[in-house]
C-alpha cells in the first residue's frame, strides 16, 4: 500500500482544482472553449471561472515531504478506535441501503480533507481522477461536447466541438441527455453521467435526448478521440496585430502555443496579443515553459513551502517574443498558471497587462496518485512572481484597467480587445 | 456506552440557534456495543491520505481529533440518510440536557444577532439575572476564553453550562463603546419545562396544553397539568403539538398513554422486517374521556407524529391545522467514549393502523392555515378553530 502510493505518486505540481471545473471540463471543454466563449464566461461570473483550476508540472522531484510513513505509525494519532466504533454501529444497525464499494472509504477521506478547510486540497475518486487526467492531457475519448447538469435533471449540452461526433450526429446546444445506453442519468452526479458517455473511440453510445417539449429521441453516436482546442489565433488591426488566445495550460499547450506564436511572428506584426482571459490555469510546468517564450531572462516563478524552503523556476528553452510589443489580456477568470505567466511578463516588462484584476490563486497543489487510481491533490506551496510579489487572494492588477459591462456582452463588444489593438497600434 | 433511542426531526439545527433546543431521543435501551469490524484493514487508503496531508499540506494541520471527526462525518455521509448523523461532544451535551429537561446553568438564552455578536437574554430570577447580567449584554469571554465569531452557539452554551454549584466567569459588553464587565455566576439547576397548560375557556370547560419537546420529564409534567386542569372543571382539551420537532419515543408513549386506555402507540419495523409494537402504558389520568382537538403543523414531527397518529387511529382526537412534517424513522443514539454521539436510523415506524408517516406526514382532519399577517396581528386561527370545534361538540 505504502509502496504503491509512493511509486505511483505523480510527480507533478498543480496549482488547483475544483469540482466545478471538473464538471465543466468533463467533456474536455469547460476550461478550454474558444477565446470568445471564454471571454463571455469570464465577464458573466459563471461557475467555470469563479473557481479556477489549475495545474501541474511534470518537472521537479516530488518534495521529500511526500514520502508517506507507514500507516501503522500514524494510527495512534488518528483515533481509529472511534472511527471503527462508529463504523461498526452503522454496519450493524443502519436501516436502509448500505453504501456500495469504496463509497465509505472515499467519503471518510473527503471528511478528512474537508477538515483542512482549503478549497484547493481535494480528493478525486478514480473516475474523477481519470477524467481530470485526460482533460489535463488535452485529449479524451468521447463525443465532443461540453455539458452541465443540475441535480435531478438531464445532462445539458452547453457547447459542441466542431467536426466532432456529437455535432455530426445532430445534437444541439440546449439538448438534455436523459439516459445513456438506456440507463437513466438524471439521478447521477455529472461526473458519473459523463463517465457513461465517454468511452473508447470507435465504440457506440446511445443517448436518449430530450429536446424542448418533444418526445425523447434516441441518438446513436460513435465515439472518437477528441482533442481539446487550446489555442485560437487570428489577425486584427488591419493585419498589423496578431492575436492568440490560450484556453488552458494542459500538457499540449506549450507546443501548440509555440507554434502559434512562431506563425504569428513570421507575419512581422506591429504587436502581439496573448489572451489569458477566462484561463483558469493548468500545469505549472506548462506555465514555466510558456512564460519563457515571453521572458528573456531570470525566473518565471518562485515557490515557497511550509518549512520556508523555496524553489525558483528559471526560464527555460527559447525566447520567442523578440522585440515585438506584447499585450496580455487578463480578467477575473485568469487564474493560477495564467497569473504566473502574466506576473512574470509584468515583472520582466516585456508586455502590458490590459483588462481586469486577476483571480488571485497563488497556491500550488501536488496531485498524488493513490493505489486504486484515485487522486489526492494537496496544497503544498504558495508561489510568488519573479519580483517576489504574492498574489494569493489579491490577484494581479492590470497596467491598463478596462472593464467589460453587461451591455458590452449583450452587444458582443470586446472593449478590452479593442483597447489592446489600440495600444499596439498607437503605442499608448 | 449508553444507548439512547431517538426520534429526531430535521429541525434540530434551527432550534439549536436558540440555545435551548431540542429534538429528541429515546429510551435508554442498554445494548452491547457493536463489535468493531475488520473495517480498518479496508481503510488503508484513508490512513495513506491522512499521512500525505500531514506531511505536505502547507496550511495548519487540524488536530487529530478534528481529523477523526471529519472522517466520521464523511463516513456517516456515505449512508445518505439525513437522520443518521455524527454529533460532536459540545452539541451532544446541549442536546442531552434538553432531553433531560434540566441542567446546571446560569438561566440565560444566547443567540447571535445580525452582526454576529452573541446576545444574552436573561431568565427572571435565575443566577444570571441575580448576578447582574442584563438583556442585550454581548458575551465576549467565558472563563477567560474569548468567543470567536464563528464558534457554534452550542459550543458556547456547553462552556457556560457545568456542574450545579460551580461558578463561571463571563466577560460581557453592555454599551457599544464601554469597557467589558466581568461577572461571576454560580450555576444552578435550571429546569426546562416541556409542557405548559392553562384553562382556555372556563365556560365551555376547555383547557389548553402545549408540549414543546418530548423530554424525559414530559410524561410527569403533563400528568401534573392534566390533574390541575381537571380540578378546574376542564373536560375538553386543545393539545398543541405545533412546532414540536420530537424527542424521546418513551415520552411519546407516556403522553399518548394519558389519553387512551389501551392498545398500540406505534409499530416499529427494523431492518430485515422484524416488527415490534409499543403498547399503551397503564397509568392514572383524568383525560381518557376528554374531547381532544390536536393542533398540528409542518413543524410537528417525529415523536409528535407518533402521538398524533396514535390518538387519531384510536378515534381520540381530531387533527386541526396543517400537514405534519413526515418523519417516520427511528434513530438510536450511541454515546461514544469521548462525549460525541452517533445517531443511526435503525427502523421505520407506522401508526397503530399501519399508516406510513415517512415523507407523507399526517393530513389534518380540519385544515386551517395561519398567515404571516395572522402572526403579526397576534391571531391564531388554528387555535380558534380548535376552540370552536370543541365548543360545538358538547
Amino acid at each position: 500500500m505504502k509502496q504503491n502510493a509512493l511509486t505511483t505518486a505523480v510527480k507533478i505540481f498543480v496549482v488547483a482544482i475544483s469540482a466545478m471545473i471538473l464538471t465543466l471540463a468533463a467533456f474536455g471543454i469547460g476550461v478550454s472553449v474558444g477565446a470568445s466563449q471564454m471571454r463571455q464566461a469570464a465577464a458573466l461570473p459563471s461557475p467555470a471561472t469563479a473557481e479556477p483550476v489549475d495545474s501541474d508540472t511534470a518537472t521537479g522531484e516530488a518534495p521529500a515531504a511526500v514520502t508517506p510513513r507507514t500507516p501503522s505509525d500514524t494510527m495512534p494519532k488518528l483515533d481509529s478506535k472511534l472511527f471503527n466504533e462508529a463504523m461498526g454501529l452503522l454496519e450493524d444497525q443502519f436501516y436502509g441501503d448500505l453504501p456500495e464499494g469504496e463509497d465509505l472509504t472515499y467519503n471518510a477521506i473527503q471528511g478528512v480533507v474537508k477538515a483542512l478547510d482549503d478549497p484547493h486540497t481535494a480528493f478525486l475518486d478514480p473516475q474523477q481522477a481519470a477524467m481530470f487526467n485526460s482533460d489535463i492531457e488535452g485529449t479524451f475519448e468521447g463525443i465532443g461536447a461540453q455539458v452541465d447538469k443540475e441535480d435531478g435533471g438531464g445532462v445539458e449540452i452547453k457547447y459542441l466541438f466542431a467536426e466532432q461526433p456529437a455535432i455530426k450526429a445532430g445534437l444541439k446546444v440546449g439538448d438534455f441527455i436523459m439516459a445513456v445506453d438506456g440507463k437513466d442519468v438524471t439521478g447521477l452526479d455529472i461526473n458519473a453521467a459523463v463517465s457513461l458517455i465517454r468511452g473508447p473511440r470507435d465504440t457506440q453510445v446511445t443517448l436518449t435526448i430530450q429536446r424542448g417539449a418533444g418526445e425523447p429521441l434516441d441518438v446513436v453516436i460513435t465515439r472518437a478521440s477528441i482533442e481539446i482546442p487550446v489555442v485560437e489565433s487570428k489577425t486584427l488591426g488591419d493585419g498589423k496585430v496578431e492575436y492568440i488566445a490560450l484556453a488552458e495550460f494542459s500538457s499540449v499547450a506549450p507546443e501548440r502555443l509555440a507554434n502559434a506564436v512562431k506563425e504569428a511572428l513570421a507575419k512581422k506584426p506591429t504587436g502581439l496579443i496573448l489572451d489569458l482571459r477566462g484561463n483558469p490555469g493548468g500545469l505549472l510546468d506548462a506555465a514555466v515553459r510558456i512564460g519563457s517564450y515571453f521572458v528573456p531572462e531570470g525566473n518565471i516563478v518562485i515557490e515557497r513551502f511550509k518549512d520556508g524552503r523555496q524553489q525558483e523556476y528559471g526560464r527555460e528553452g527559447r525566447y520567442l517574443l523578440g522585440k515585438i510589443p506584447l499585450v496580455v489580456l487578463v480578467d477575473a477568470g485568469s487564474a493560477s498558471a495564467s497569473e504566473i505567466v502574466a506576473g512574470a511578463i509584468q515583472d520582466a516588462g516585456t508586455g502590458v497587462l490590459i483588462g481586469e484584476t486577476t483571480y488571485g490563486k497563488g497556491s500550488v497543489q501536488l496531485p498524488n496518485a493513490l493505489s486504486d487510481g484515485s487522486q489526492l491533490r494537496v496544497t503544498i506551496a504558495h508561489w510568488f512572481t519573479p519580483k517576489d510579489r504574492g498574489i494569493h487572494g489579491t490577484g494581479l492588477e492590470p497596467d491598463i484597467a478596462v472593464p467589460v459591462t453587461e451591455e458590452d456582452i449583450t452587444a458582443e463588444r470586446d472593449p478590452q480587445l479593442d483597447r489592446a489593438v489600440e495600444y499596439l497600434l498607437t503605442g499608448k | 456506552m449508553r444507548l439512547w433511542r431517538k426520534f429526531g426531526s430535521g429541525l434540530v439545527a434551527g432550534l439549536l440557534i436558540g440555545g435551548i433546543f431540542v429534538a429528541g431521543y429515546m429510551i435508554g435501551v442498554q445494548r452491547g456495543r457493536a463489535t468493531p469490524t475488520d473495517a480498518q484493514s479496508g481503510y488503508s487508503l484513508l490512513w495513506t491520505v491522512r499521512d500525505l496531508l500531514d506531511r505536505s499540506f502547507i496550511g495548519e494541520i487540524p488536530a487529530a481529533q478534528a481529523q477523526v471527526y471529519g472522517a466520521v462525518h464523511g463516513l456517516v455521509a456515505a449512508y445518505n440518510d439525513p437522520y443518521t448523523v455524527f454529533v460532536e461532544p459540545a452539541s451532544r451535551e446541549v442536546e442531552r440536557d434538553d432531553l433531560r429537561g434540566h441542567f446546571g446553568g446560569i438561566g440565560a438564552y444566547m443567540a447571535r444577532n445580525e452582526a454576529g455578536d452573541l446576545v444574552i437574554t436573561v431568565m427572571r430570577d435565575r443566577p444570571a439575572a441575580r448576578a447582574g447580567l442584563q438583556d442585550g449584554d454581548i458575551l465576549l469571554e467565558v472563563d477567560g476564553q474569548p468567543i470567536p465569531s464563528d464558534m457554534a452557539v452550542s459550543e458556547i452554551v456547553a462552556l457556560v453550562r457545568g456542574e450545579v454549584g460551580t461558578s463561571v466567569v463571563l466577560a460581557v459588553r453592555r454599551a457599544p463603546q464601554s469597557e467589558p464587565l466581568s461577572v461571576t455566576v454560580v450555576r444552578e439547576r435550571i429546569e426546562t419545562p416541556s409542557v405548559e397548560w392553562r384553562v382556555l375557556d372556563p365556560e365551555n370547560h376547555i383547557g389548553y396544553t402545549r408540549i414543546s419537546i418530548f423530554s424525559e420529564r414530559s410524561g410527569n409534567e403533563l400528568s401534573t397539568g392534566l390533574a390541575e386542569l381537571a380540578s378546574q372543571g376542564v373536560d375538553k382539551l386543545v393539545l398543541d403539538l405545533r412546532g414540536n420537532g420530537g424527542g424521546l419515543v418513551d415520552a411519546a408513549v407516556a403522553v399518548t398513554s394519558q389519553f387512551v386506555k389501551e392498545g398500540v402507540v406505534l409499530r416499529e419495523i427494523k431492518r430485515g422486517g422484524q416488527e415490534r409494537f409499543y403498547p399503551v402504558k397503564s397509568t392514572q389520568s383524568p383525560a381518557r374521556e376528554w374531547k381532544i382537538a390536536l393542533l398540528v403543523d409542518a413543524g410537528t414531527a417525529s415523536a409528535s407524529e407518533i402521538v398524533s397518529g396514535a390518538l387519531r387511529d384510536q378515534g381520540r382526537a381530531t387533527l386541526i391545522g396543517e400537514k405534519t412534517y413526515g418523519k417516520g424513522s427511528v434513530q438510536e443514539v450511541h454515546e461514544l467514549p469521548d462525549g460525541s454521539s452517533l445517531h443511526v436510523t435503525v427502523a421505520r415506524w407506522l401508526t397503530p393502523d399501519r399508516h406510513q408517516i415517512d415523507k407523507t406526514g399526517l393530513e389534518p382532519d380540519i385544515a386551517v392555515g395561519i398567515t404571516a399577517e395572522d402572526r403579526e396581528a397576534g391571531r391564531d386561527p388554528q387555535l380558534a378553530q380548535a376552540q370552536a370545534w370543541l365548543s360545538d361538540t358538547h
